[in-house]
């Protein structure tokens, strides 16, 4: 009988290493399998983009677990035509857990054309940080497209530490070689209070410092979009809204138009 | 975040060397209430790489409860996690597999606390108030099958299969495409202490 339950025991054992995938150690694990995402996907952009294009990209926002919704987002921009890439403004998991990182890359990577994606708050929470930076990599980055810079700016304060965000290297990444423009992308909008205490001041300050064509961003969950001091910001909607922003850079300038799917 | 794990880790001590139950009678009373019915050590189940705890059974064999501390090393996959469970569960089903072994089909719910990177039951205070929910604390129900032997009924080995509530919310609510995608496995061994080896002979005749 001994040898019977010995026996069960091992048989179970294998059945769960058989089902590596089943096994869970926490929900606050960073158990994720795709790395480097963003650098990847830039790479891809930057291969099929052509000097003297003039450069076509939409932007989405606030994804959470909004599944159904991302799913039409990615419906619709198969169906589109002549678009670079997508930019994921943020806020693609409720809790920053890694199931919902795998979730949201899962429905994302159906799209035909590739996609970079900015930390949001809520990507912050529990381990999110980490797994943000093993799956996407680095949360400030940016890439040269013809005579644009997409400048990706963490602006994230209080789920990170309640942290001053890296002005210094936003400062540094807009001072784009001369007949370049950027287009900065960050999560939090200005009238935010975790911009509060002077950072927001602080971020408008640098980006009218420098040649900056349009700030785009998310966190609001609505759409919106003004012109300060000859600066254009956009609020990009969330997903659940069912808008998408479709933007076209050419000639140092950039158009927006709001699309609905 | 070590005052936090000393009350329960020296309650789990205690009770596992049993010192709540030596001396006069009224320590054995005492004894006969603390003194844990078991010792379990499990593998995965969203308490970490490894867990070790302690249970106890009702009277009538028919409900477990317990409590264990779980740990995930950060050489795992990089991210360090405590976590302390309270575990309730029923035995549904009762099976004799032969005169010796027995299957129990049973189900039940884990209330997981877990200490890790920006996880909290009260968020800090440069946060408005409500701004986020308290996101450390999770339920995790599962369904679970034990198999062991009816001479010692607290030794047994047992598969779980678990969810937990978010990822169950977001299957109903999102209906995501793989019901795999929100249940996991675990699997863990249980070792009877002395006063259940005890209560096991008792009611092995009427097990059954």
């Amino acid at each position: 009988m001994k040898t019977r339950n010995d026996l069960l025991i091992v048989v179970l054992w294998l059945l769960l290493v058989s089902c590596g995938k089943l096994t869970q150690y926490s929900p606050y694990d960073a158990n994720t399998e795709q790395s480097n995402v963003n650098s990847q996907n830039i790479s891809e952009i930057l291969s099929k983009q052509q000097p003297g294009d003039s450069l076509v990209f939409i932007a989405i926002s606030d994804t959470h677990t909004d599944y159904s919704d991302l799913r039409a987002a990615v419906t619709t921009i198969n169906e589109m035509e002549g678009i670079s890439f997508v930019m994921v403004c943020g806020d693609v998991t409720d809790w920053g857990l890694f199931n919902e990182f795998d979730d949201y890359y899962h429905l994302i990577s159906r799209l035909n054309i590739p996609f970079v994606t900015l930390i949001g708050n809520h990507d912050y929470l529990s381990n999110g940080k980490l797994i943000f930076n093993k799956m996407f990599g680095p949360t400030n980055y940016y890439f040269d497209i013809g005579n644009f810079r997409m400048v990706v700016f963490d602006n994230v304060v209080w789920e990170n530490g309640n942290q001053e965000p890296d002005f210094e290297w936003f400062q540094q990444t807009l001072n784009v070689p001369e007949g370049m423009t950027s287009v900065a992308c960050f999560h939090i909008h200005r009238f935010d209070p975790q911009l509060e205490n002077g950072y927001a001041d602080k971020m408008l300050g640098i980006i009218e410092t420098y040649p900056v064509s349009l700030s785009i961003f998310g966190h609001g969950h609505d759409y919106w979009e003004e012109e300060v001091n000859n600066r254009r910001y956009l609020m990009v909607p969330d997903i659940t809204m069912r808008n998408m922003a479709k933007i076209t850079l050419a000639n140092k300038t950039a158009t927006i138009q709001i699309l609905n799917f | 975040m070590k005052t936090q794990f000393t009350i329960p880790f020296l309650f789990f001590v205690f009770a596992s060397l049993n010192i709540f139950g030596s001396g006069n009678n009224d320590a054995k009373l005492t004894k006969k209430i603390f003194a844990p019915d078991y010792l379990n050590f499990q593998y995965a189940g969203n308490l970490g790489l490894g867990s070790v705890g302690i249970g106890y059974v009702s009277k009538n064999e028919k409900h477990n409860f317990g409590i264990s501390y779980g740990y995930l090393p950060s050489s795992v996959n990089s991210v360090e996690v405590h976590t302390v469970s309270a575990k309730g569960a029923f035995n549904f089903r009762k099976h004799k597999l032969s005169e010796k072994a027995f299957l129990n089909g049973y189900m039940g719910t884990n209330l997981l606390y877990s200490i890790t990177d920006n996880t909290y039951l009260k968020f800090p205070g440069y946060f408005p108030s409500d701004y986020y929910i308290a996101n450390a604390v999770h339920f995790a129900p599962f369904l679970g099958i034990k198999v062991g032997s009816r001479k010692s009924i607290g030794k047994f080995s047992y598969v779980e299969l678990g969810t937990l509530d978010y990822y169950l919310f977001n299957r109903v609510k999102y209906r995501r495409s793989k019901f795999s995608d929100c249940i996991n496995l675990c699997m863990g061994l249980t070792f009877p202490l002395n006063n259940m080896q005890t209560r096991s002979n008792e009611l092995r005749q009427q097990a059954f």
